[in-house]
């Protein structure tokens, strides 16, 4: 989707202009292209079916220096379930 | 106005061997001061919908590319090779049709079908040079392998 039916001419042209910084050749985006393209190659395997790609992050939650893997992700979903109170069955905090 | 066969040749030959070359520059001077510079995949084209991969709608957009593609933006570093086609006068006004295709040479030495498409180009005459003023690049396919950084 770029706009609405109803936007000016203006406004499309305007529009036409800022896409240039998404997609494959955007300009603050394009490397990006690269990375979701080794995700994809990843989980080709098993097209009809969810692939899952950790990061590392099995094992105890705890504080971490750094966010280089899933550990401190899982923290993150782990604790804002439980101030949600929606915690799954048998959750891991 | 004639339009003599070999200046749209050379423009074309041109083309494809600056940026292949990495020649830039030289290459920005094919287009005339007032221009536009678009890749689209074709799908977008046929059903009338304006989005575009590329928007460049005047000089400057253009020179940015350059620009960032120089100091900016991170890609794969590649050998380009543009196998452009016989061009074709498809219209008055200088409206010139030639097909298309890219390849990229990795730095591992894996060459791949990068792109094919057909450029649908407007050129004018700047003293008495042939410039490109609205450049059209059909892309056959909206799914561009990873990412776009060297122009087409």
């Amino acid at each position: 989707m770029l706009g609405y039916a109803d936007d000016s001419p203006e406004m499309t042209l305007h529009r036409l202009r800022q896409a240039n910084l998404v997609g494959p050749a955007g300009l603050v985006s394009m490397e990006d292209g690269e990375a979701i393209e080794l995700a994809h190659r990843a989980s080709k395997p098993d097209p009809d079916r969810a692939t899952v790609i950790e990061l590392g992050g099995a094992g105890v939650i705890s504080d971490r220096d750094y966010r280089v893997t899933d550990v401190p992700l899982r923290g993150f979903w782990s604790y804002y379930a439980e101030l949600l109170g929606i915690e799954p069955e048998g959750a891991v905090r | 106005m004639t339009i003599d066969g070999n200046a749209i040749y050379d423009l074309f030959a041109e083309y494809g061997a600056l940026i292949d070359a990495a020649k830039y520059d030289e290459w920005l001077d094919l287009f005339a001061e007032e221009c536009r510079y678009q890749i689209m995949p074709r799908e977008n084209f046929d059903r009338g919908l304006p989005a575009a991969l590329v928007f460049c709608d005047s000089r400057a957009m253009l020179e940015d590319r350059i620009r960032a593609l120089r100091e900016a933006n991170k890609y794969n570093i590649h050998t380009g090779r543009h196998v452009i086609g016989l061009p074709r006068i498809v219209g008055d006004g200088l409206a010139i049709d030639a097909p298309f295709a890219v390849y990229q040479t990795d730095q591992e030495g894996e060459t791949r079908l990068f792109a094919t498409g057909l450029y649908r180009d407007r050129l004018t005459r700047v003293d008495r040079r042939l410039k490109i003023r609205d450049k059209l690049i059909l892309l056959d396919t909206f799914a561009v392998p990873s990412l776009l950084a060297t122009p087409l």
